[in-house]
């Protein structure tokens, strides 16, 4: 898939790559490229500005945290809203997707 | 630090200086991704990976456009409230007429439309018109400027004593922080408008 068809799906993807876990930027776009077996590259200057955004839309809360020796990083949760959305937005492409396979299929 | 991140980053601030409390975020978050991108292929395809700091500036303001154009709403509207409350103070500690003169008509038109420029800033907002919510907003700032100017004037008129006096000073003071506040808001909208159309 292109990033470009990606685009439009990017605010559920990253909301379901975060799930319930709590994940810095780099992580989750290599969480990104693991899960969609590298079919999903994303250019990784465009995660960050979509995780701002989802924070100030409140699905998103953000700390900063620093390991023992390591580098400090903001690490990414879900708040209740994005839970909330997560759901909505899996029950929306899975309808969406059905349909697309009903039409496609009936053709082949 | 020396090299492409170090070059990128400062180049990075210098695109997101349209909002400094941004960029110094950004500018932390980014360092981290582009050390731990560098650790697997170097720093200068971390760099090249993530891609151009105008893009991603861009992207920022984008992404906190809505945000900002809410909080300059909100302040607007806060300044219309107090406005009102602040100039009904006035009139009843101070007993001031409710005459037709021109000051109370320029205290009151004033507010008025002022208010009605917030409520048009508004709706615009939620279209995400920030052209549109500029102006209106920039005329509810001057709308409540002349508002508050008239009824200040009209309070000292019919005022005695010093603690009349003080307390048209003091709420006059109130109003000028918040009128100040409003134009730092619009400000920083105009500073997003900028890289928005770069």
């Amino acid at each position: 898939m292109s990033a470009e068809m990606l685009k439009g799906h990017l605010d559920a993807v990253l909301l379901a790559t975060i799930g319930d876990d709590a994940l810095h930027g780099y992580a989750i776009i290599e969480a990104i490229r693991a899960r969609s077996g590298g079919h999903f590259d994303l250019p990784e200057g465009t995660i960050y500005p979509a995780l701002h955004r989802l924070e100030l839309a409140g699905l998103l809360a953000s700390r900063w945290v620093q390991p023992d020796g390591g580098r400090k990083r903001r690490v990414y949760s879900l708040t209740d809203s994005g839970r909330r959305s997560l759901v909505e937005r899996r029950a929306g492409w899975q309808s969406f997707a059905s349909g697309i396979d009903l039409v496609l299929g009936a053709r082949t | 630090m020396s090299g492409p991140i170090a070059a990128y980053l400062d180049e990075l601030d210098h695109v997101l200086a349209f909002d400094p409390s941004l960029s110094r975020r950004v500018r932390d978050e980014i360092e981290s991704h582009l050390c731990d991108t560098a650790e697997q292929v170097g720093e200068a395809d971390a760099v090249r990976r993530f891609g151009r700091p105008a893009d991603i500036a861009r992207a920022y303001a984008e992404a906190a456009l809505p945000d900002r154009l809410r909080r300059s709403c909100v302040a607007a509207a806060l300044l219309g409230g107090v406005t009102l409350l602040l100039m009904r103070l006035r009139t009843v500690i101070l007993d001031l007429p409710g005459g037709g003169d021109p000051l109370t008509w320029f205290d009151r038109g004033g507010l008025l439309a002022a208010l009605a420029c917030i409520g048009a800033a508004w709706c615009m907002a939620s279209r995400r018109r920030i052209a549109l919510v500029r102006r209106w907003l920039h005329f509810a700032a001057g709308s409540l400027a002349l508002s508050v100017g008239a009824s200040v004037v009209r309070a000292f008129q019919g005022a005695s004593g010093d603690s009349a006096q003080a307390l048209i000073v003091g709420t006059a003071l109130v109003e000028l922080v918040l009128i100040g506040v409003l134009m730092a808001q619009l400000a920083r909208l105009d500073r997003y408008a900028r890289r928005l159309a770069a």
